[in-house]
């Protein structure tokens, strides 16, 4: 198995809770540099301890993630990294322009030697408030954006593309991407919507915002959905996200998350009440809203998280249990995971660092 | 609606060819792969800007089996002359394109552009998955669809025809749809290759009948190409929201 970090590019200073968009007030310019330069060293440390990837992903409007372009974090990247790869898990595909995404990436991709993946991602129902876009037409916009972007990295010659959301008389990108025919893709496969058009262009999956037992009921309709036309996805090509902590003892990563505040990972605009009823409402979560709505509500105290496979945490043994355990269950060949405890300062670098020396080395003979 | 038609006939050789035209100003005429002489809706559209003229492709009597696009090309030609056409702009889809092709390569100065939609004048084998096509009718479904017409898709590559596309000087708009059995979008390529002024556009989610599929698309980039040639490619649309 691989692993991914993803840290966050949190603002650390005092926000209001409980709001989306959150405002502005209490903004300091200078803790926002420095909430960047902790970001990087996260960011670092995965990489020297051993790290496959390290992920970026894109939100708005909130303290949460200073991350409203996740392609300019990833540029930082490319020049800092020294054996990582990079997932981009990812642009927020329905609300940009696709010809724009296209070619950064394809930056991206020539920067750093051929070492991305492109996740694209149809983002938080709140994000379609950021740049005024419908998301009724969300899946809509996405399927055929992602279609233009992978167009736009493999014809060599121009063309204009006359689609339903999207019109471009004349596109010919420079630069191309160094990987051929192009960077994987990966898209969430959370709905059957998505699973069944992830299987049907043979896309690579992830899963975030969710639990371990929907998503391994969505995995097991992506790998169905595959076999009808006719492949069979690799674990490769199914990513799993989670929060992870470590420390020496059990006791220890529990004392440390309680008093990180639990950081919930999970909420982000859907904090405005209002505007998530409004999202429902629009289509957005397709033909299995229930579901879709309940994973996104999903919280729970420690325990609760673990049992649900939305948290890692303990002792490098008892995390490697935990991740056993994960795998058997989903079938993900990696694990995309994101900080339990945050803002501890040395002990979020410690956590990293466990993981990356004790765990990993174990975890990729799984 | 669009402008009321007109259906008329003209003397060309040994054939007498239908047409039905409609609307009023530039000429264009049409030449459809299905061999009818019905205005798609994409058409009846393009009428509300131009004088559409559809013609019927004559099919060769019984018992002459070796009638091709290449011999069809110099009896249309007389047939538009017939109509007293001086300069026009020429459209075709399917085994039409493939005509107009031929048709543009035979009297290159009376023709002000081309409008290729889903040409099967060459076809390479498809270089990559095209999933979308997987869910949509077969090619061979899309070729019986097609009829008598079938037999007159070119098997893959000519390459004398290839050889005479790069003397076609004019601007050339070439469209393929993103889920076209019969001819993969792969084939924008070698258009692009051979003719000197081509612009490739893929039409979204459309089958091999690309102006059924997606009328407004096909309307809408047509009307552009026909009235400003290569300068289709600068939006000329209104982007003031609240005035």
């Amino acid at each position: 198995m691989k692993a991914s970090l993803f840290c966050t590019t949190r603002y650390e200073g005092p926000s209001r809770k409980g709001i989306w968009p959150v405002p502005a007030d209490s903004y300091s310019a200078e803790i926002a540099q420095k909430s960047y330069q902790r970001w990087l060293s996260q960011i670092q440390l995965g990489d020297d301890v051993g790290f496959d990837y390290v992920t970026v992903a894109e939100h708005h409007f909130a303290p949460f993630s200073m991350s409203p372009n996740p392609l300019i974090l990833a540029g930082v990247l490319t020049q800092r990294l020294r054996n990582a790869k990079i997932a981009l898990l990812g642009p927020d595909l329905p609300i940009l322009n696709p010809v724009r995404v296209a070619e950064e990436i394809a930056m991206l991709d020539t920067l750093s030697g051929g070492r991305v993946i492109a996740g694209l991602m149809r983002g938080s129902p709140n994000e379609y408030v950021t740049y005024n876009i419908n998301p009724a037409e969300s899946r809509e916009r996405f399927q055929e954006g992602i279609q233009v972007i992978r167009m736009a990295w493999t014809e060599p010659q121009a063309f204009g593309w006359q689609g339903r959301y999207y019109d471009y008389r004349s596109i010919s990108i420079w630069p191309r991407p160094v990987q051929k025919p192009h960077p994987p893709i990966f898209i969430s496969a959370a709905t059957p919507e998505s699973g069944e058009f992830a299987a049907r262009h043979r896309f690579g999956v992830g899963f975030a915002f969710t639990t371990l037992q929907i998503a391994t009921k969505a995995a097991e309709y992506y790998r169905q959905q595959a076999r009808v036309f006719g492949w069979e996805p690799s674990p490769d090509e199914v990513i799993y996200r989670l929060s992870f902590h470590v420390a020496k003892t059990d006791e220890q990563a529990v004392d440390d998350l309680v008093s990180a505040g639990m950081q919930a990972s999970l909420g982000l605009g859907m904090t405005n009440k209002a505007l998530e009823a409004a999202v429902a409402g629009s289509g957005y979560y397709g033909r299995d809203i229930e579901t879709q709505r309940a994973r996104l509500q999903s919280r729970g105290e420690i325990n609760d998280r673990i049992e649900n496979g939305q948290l890692l945490a303990g002792s490098p043994e008892t995390v490697l249990k935990q991740i056993r355990r994960v795998r058997d269950t989903i079938g993900a060949g990696m694990l995309d995971l994101s900080l339990g405890a945050a803002t501890l300062g040395e002990k979020t670098l410690q956590s990293i660092e466990m993981f990356g020396t004790k765990v990993l080395p174990q975890m990729r003979a799984l | 609606m669009g402008a009321a038609m007109r259906e008329g006939s003209v003397k060309a050789g040994r054939f007498d060819i239908r047409y039905v035209e409609s609307g009023a100003g530039q000429p264009v005429i049409y030449l459809s792969g299905e061999g009818g002489r019905t205005l798609p809706r994409a058409h009846e559209m393009l009428a509300e800007r131009y004088r559409v003229i559809a013609l019927e492709i004559p099919e060769p009597g019984q018992g002459q089996a070796a009638w091709t696009l290449g011999d069809a090309a110099p009896v249309m030609n007389s047939a538009i002359e017939a109509l007293g056409l001086e300069r026009f702009d020429m459209m075709g889809n399917s085994v039409g394109a493939d005509l107009a092709l031929r048709m543009a390569i035979e009297r290159p100065q009376r023709v002000n552009s081309l409008v290729l939609i889903a040409p099967t004048a060459i076809r390479p084998k498809p270089a990559r998955s095209t999933p979308d096509a997987a869910a949509k009718p077969s090619a061979e479904q899309e070729r019986q669809r097609l009829s008598v017409f079938r037999r007159l898709i070119a098997q893959e590559r000519d390459a004398a025809l290839e050889e005479r596309m790069r003397e076609i000087a004019v601007p050339v708009l070439a469209l393929f749809g993103t889920a076209d059995a019969v001819v993969p979008t792969d084939a924008a390529r070698l258009y692009s290759a051979l003719l000197p002024k081509c612009f490739p556009v893929m039409v979204y989610d459309a089958t091999h009948a690309v102006e059924s599929d997606r009328p407004e698309a096909v309307a809408a980039i047509v009307g552009d190409f026909l009235a400003y040639g290569e300068g289709f490619v600068i939006n000329r649309q209104k982007g003031l929201i609240n005035p």
